[in-house]
């Protein structure tokens, strides 16, 4: 899945000569917590909920003096700034995310920034690849590492006339094995339980005895 | 003066049928009659054979090509038949199927219509419930979904404020999706994860949208639940929720299908609920409403050990009339046979050995847990509706 399909495009920019004060109203008034920082048209930082908080001093100095409030963002913004380009992948925003403990990245192509891409962009593509809006029922498989193995399932798949609406491939300890998640779309999976374990396949879940 | 209840059911209302193989089973409606009949708690003149909903009223929620793919199914492409759901293993189409589906809608209709003009004070419909139907869409063995026809015919008709409670194994997907914007519908799903389970929604942080926010709500359970957590949650999380509403009419979809012996579904609950659950519904009804309540029946695909039994309870409930703990020797002899099995000789669940869980504990903890998230988020929202 790219990027340019899961992220935003409408994006609020703000110059550095913006203070603290106005910072905190934006992301309150829009219910949004990074604002890229941009002067002549280039990407010079990020400002994040995160900034303005470690910036702002404690209420009781704020009260005798609310001037500390107008220092400007591009002195506390975080930059240089981590970006990814549209053709990049989600994958791709996800580990950048998650190394640099970030919670959004500028999409940057040709001149100047295109969207944004924030935590929440990524939760809900992962929501929609795990098929959570369509429905279905889900049959976790554990099967042999080996070519040709996602083949076989399907076919059983197939014989049932049941269509697939994911699938996931999850990390097991087992060694030379796989575990898979396919939710497919029926309210009786019985029959395609049974041919699966017929055919060798090892059905974990849903399990049946309840340990 | 109106009359306490009225059991909708007619015997064409069985035409509701995929094909002889399929786990959706419409023998189960005459079966459970037939147990109330034995019992004597079932009257002739209590039983009315409801209407067939016109395309016309099947149109309030469906969508024109939909319905139209439902009622003219022979002029459609396989092609065109799965796009709208139909076809499939679960859904596969059948003669009459069109009617045979607004049968169903028309006893929700009219179990409705009766409560809200003073016939009757409760009304059951099991062969309704039908709640995973879509706007244009089947799904899980549901063509025509009866209930959310029903409540946009109140919402229309009488502008009432209605509670929607659903224990059926498999969570309330179509109901909640059709009033998930509307503050005067509240739904309450209390249903297995969707974790494995069909339809895989129903988690406790759908809450409903825009106006609707505070006013879907749902339980995921989690796989092996016994009667005292299911029940508790009910208390905990139904109850309260239902008070805080104030509704002018309550509907309760009754699938029994939660109960430890079907086959489609992991939850390990036993008639102990089936008989709980209706009397809660009837005494919230009592003392909410004026009594007003629509029953209706759902899933539950053990035909023989266990639905008869559930279902004839909510009946039971409904009417305050006691069933013998003993299942009556005259509808014993006239079904086994045609079972195959040896069938339940009591009311109750007494003789079933639903084997102990190691993980009981972590599994109650769960499922409360859960409860009250869905309980906490929601209840401010629902109070202050009020003003």
């Amino acid at each position: 899945m790219l990027i340019k399909s899961v992220m935003k495009t409408e994006v609020l920019t703000v110059s550095p000569e913006v203070t603290i004060n106005q910072a905190w109203e934006i992301l309150r008034d829009l219910e949004i917590r990074h604002l890229p920082v941009v002067e002549d048209n280039q990407l010079v930082g990020i400002v994040s909920d995160r900034n303005l908080l470690a910036a702002s001093p404690a209420m009781s100095k704020i009260i005798k003096d609310p001037a500390l409030l107008n220092r400007s963002v591009g002195e506390i913004m975080s930059a240089p700034v981590i970006t990814v380009h549209p053709l990049d992948t989600i994958d791709d925003a996800a580990s950048l995310m998650y190394k640099y403990k970030i919670g959004s990245l500028p999409v940057v192509s040709g001149e100047g920034i295109v969207g944004i891409i924030t935590e929440s962009d990524l939760l809900r593509a992962l929501n929609e690849m795990m098929g959570a809006q369509e429905p279905g029922s889900q049959l976790l498989i554990r099967m042999e590492d080996r070519p040709g193995i996602l083949a076989e399932i399907t076919q059983i798949f197939k014989r049932f006339e049941v269509n697939i609406i994911s699938v996931l491939t999850i990390p097991n300890n087992v060694p030379e094995t796989r575990d898979m998640a396919f939710k497919i779309n029926t309210i009786n999976p019985r029959k395609i339980v049974t041919a699966l374990m017929e055919a060798g396949f090892e059905v974990i879940g849903p399990h049946f005895g309840g340990e | 003066m109106s009359a306490e209840s009225v059991y909708l059911y007619c015997k064409s209302l069985e035409s509701y049928k995929f094909d002889e193989d399929h786990p959706f089973n419409p023998l189960r409606l005459e079966l459970t009659t037939d147990l109330l009949q034995a019992y004597s708690v079932l009257y002739p003149k209590e039983i009315i054979s409801p209407p067939v909903a016109t395309v016309e009223e099947v149109l309030t929620f469906h969508s024109l090509t939909y319905v139209e793919s439902v009622e003219k199914y022979q002029t459609k492409s396989l092609e065109e038949l799965g796009h709208f759901g139909l076809g499939s293993e679960d859904n596969p189409v059948f003669p009459l199927m069109g009617e045979a589906a607004r049968k169903i809608v028309g006893g929700t209709l009219f179990g409705a219509r009766a409560i809200m003009e003073g016939k009757f004070k409760h009304a059951l419909n099991l062969s309704g419930g039908l709640h995973h139907a879509h706007k244009d869409k089947a799904s899980g063995f549901c063509i025509y979904n009866d209930i959310v026809l029903a409540i946009r015919f109140l919402l229309k008709e009488y502008k009432a404020r209605v509670v929607y409670i659903d224990t059926d194994a498999h969570h309330g997907d179509g109901v909640q999706a059709a009033f998930y914007n509307d503050p005067n519908v509240l739904t309450i799903s209390m249903h297995e994860t969707g974790k494995y389970l069909f339809p895989g929604t129903g988690s406790v942080s759908e809450l409903g949208e825009g106006l609707g926010f505070g006013f879907s709500v749902n339980v995921p359970m989690e796989p092996f639940t016994q009667d005292e957590s299911w029940l508790n949650t009910f208390r905990e999380v139904v109850i309260p929720l239902t008070r805080a509403f104030k509704p002018d009419i309550i509907i309760s979809q009754n699938g029994c299908d939660a109960h430890h012996l079907d086959p489609l579904t992991h939850l390990s609950v036993t008639m102990e609920s089936f008989a709980t659950i209706p009397s809660l519904v009837h005494d919230l009804a009592h003392e909410l409403c004026e009594g007003r309540w629509l029953a209706l029946g759902g899933g539950g695909y053990e035909p023989w050990l266990v639905v008869p039994r559930a279902w004839s309870l909510v009946w039971s409930k409904m009417t305050d009339r006691t069933l013998d703990s003993e299942i009556p020797l005259t509808w014993l002899t006239k079904w086994e046979a045609k079972s195959g099995l040896i069938l339940p000789k009591t009311i109750s669940d007494s003789w079933l050995q639903v084997p102990e869980i190691p993980r009981r504990r972590e599994i109650t903890e769960k499922n409360y847990l859960a409860g009250q998230r869905a309980v906490n988020s929601v209840s401010g929202i629902i109070l202050g509706n009020l003003g």
